[in-house]
């Protein structure tokens, strides 16, 4: 009889493990909320443990209740309260951040601003307020913008903002960042096949049943928001646009989009329409989502090759992309009334 | 009558054993099949609407559905009008009304955000659909 006990179990091991399968390949798991200022969705494909979940959206809450502007009491506000008056104490995180922050500032000369926060409260994109400013009024706030002024004490851990009104602003890099973190968190919980979608910065995390690549839509910056023109075949990796559509509100007539440029204190100028930056670091190609759009597809595309192991889909007001032959090979286009032009 | 048996190893395996094990194994792919067989057959698609990340209802959509209704709390005030297979945020009280221009969504995986009033619209379903998730 001890066999046919053995059996038993050995079937019953074998059912519940096909019973899986089939639940793991069809339905994820999955939280969506609104966080960051935008939303928040997490699918898990493989584990059915909700607790993961939460994990997840703790990290977050965590990170965001550290660096975000509209958070009183976290540590980027303790900053800005104190520009002008004295260095704050950070934590090594929120330090490690702003570090990484200025050295995109200094690599793109100013282009990716961590200093930005005045300007973005001036236009306040994305608030009911959103308006155009007078011309003085952003002729006061330019000297506010400078990331050089941004005076770091890393022995000490403190951070300092020399001149009173200047304000931090990490929203260049932080969805990226927390995307990187949760990947962390997704690994070490035993996931290796989910979706991460920060307010449309996505995080392609390992790979779709067992070894099959994701295929990530590139949202159309002529249509409405989730109607895609490409889709993009990756496994393991992050995937953030930058562009007009995403943030914006008109005024007589003229669209204002979200992306600044700290010379003029008016919305970068650029034949772009989006950027979209793939790689393997989120906070990495979020930075360079941003800085290539400012740049524009030449100098953008060249800038780029710093970065060897991210590339770039660019699509312009003609309704042309512009890519490489590596990314063409992975990337289908779904929109017909696309052009595309393959660069070197 | 003889009894038959077979030896695996220190195992002895009687026909019984065999019996039980076939049942077994059909047992267990009984359910495979039940639940592939419930996918297939199963084609509905369902609108779920979140307010503040808590689910405010799930409405199962298709030939003739038509509803409207109403979210409201404080400065909130946004209508929601469900057509058969489609969906759409007919009015918004929000400040950019990205919501209201988005129009009409109908297939699994496309999703309404209304960002400011704290709402969002998914519909979801069985049917495959091309892209695991857009990036913006």
């Amino acid at each position: 009889m001890r066999k046919t006990f053995v059996i038993c179990f050995l079937m019953i091991c074998i059912s519940v493990s096909f019973s899986s399968c089939l639940k793991a390949a069809n339905d994820p798991i999955s939280k969506t909320e609104f966080l960051l200022g935008t939303i928040c969705s997490v699918k898990i494909y493989d584990r059915s443990d909700k607790s993961i979940l939460e994990k997840v959206f703790d990290e977050i809450k965590r990170i965001e209740s550290m660096i975000s502007t509209s958070i009183k009491s976290s540590e980027i506000s303790e900053i800005n309260r104190n520009s002008g008056i004295k260095a704050v104490e950070v934590s090594l995180e929120v330090l490690g951040l702003i570090k990484r922050g200025l050295e995109f500032s200094v690599i793109s000369g100013g282009i990716f601003n961590i200093a930005i926060g005045p300007l973005v409260d001036l236009w306040g994109i994305g608030t009911p307020d959103a308006r155009v400013p007078l011309p003085e009024e952003i002729e006061e706030t330019i000297p506010l913008l400078d990331y050089r002024d941004v005076e770091i004490d890393e022995a000490k851990r403190l951070v300092f903002l020399k001149k009173t009104g200047m304000s931090l602003d990490l929203g260049g890099i932080a969805k990226g960042y927390i995307a990187d973190r949760i990947e962390q968190v997704l690994w070490d919980n035993g996931v290796s096949s989910a979706i991460v979608n920060l307010g449309g910065n996505v995080y392609a995390h390992g790979s779709k049943n067992g070894n099959e690549e994701w295929k990530i839509g590139i949202q159309d910056p002529f249509s409405q928001r989730n109607q895609y023109f490409a889709i993009y075949r990756t496994k393991n990796e992050s995937i953030v646009s930058s562009g007009v559509y995403e943030r914006f509100f008109e005024q007589d007539g003229v669209v204002y989009h979200h992306i600044f440029d700290s010379t003029t204190g008016y919305p970068v100028v650029t034949k772009l329409q989006s950027v979209t930056i793939t790689g393997q670091n989120s906070e990495t190609a979020d930075a360079l989502s941003t800085i290539v759009f400012s740049l524009g597809i030449e100098k953008g595309s060249e800038f780029l090759e710093g970065f060897p192991d991210y590339e770039a889909i660019f699509v312009d007001e003609d309704k042309k992309i512009y890519l490489t032959q590596k990314m063409m090979d992975l990337t289908e286009i779904t929109n017909e009334s696309y052009q595309v032009e393959i660069y070197d | 009558m003889i009894k038959r048996q077979w030896m695996v190893g220190d195992f002895k395996i009687k026909r019984a054993d065999l019996i039980i094990l076939a049942i077994l194994i059909i047992l267990s792919i009984v359910p495979l099949f039940l639940s592939a067989n419930e996918a297939l057959a199963n084609n509905d698609i369902y609108a779920v609407i979140y307010v503040d990340a808590q689910k405010y209802k799930e409405i199962k959509l298709g030939e003739g559905v038509s509803l409207e209704f109403v979210i409201e709390d404080k400065d909130v005030r946004n209508v929601i009008v469900v057509e058969g297979n489609e969906i759409y945020m007919s009015s918004s009280s929000c400040h950019d009304q990205i919501c209201v221009k988005q129009g009409i969504i109908s297939k699994p995986g496309q999703s309404i955000v209304c960002l400011p009033n704290r709402i969002y619209i998914e519909i979801i379903g069985k049917e495959v659909t091309p892209v695991d998730d857009i990036s913006r």
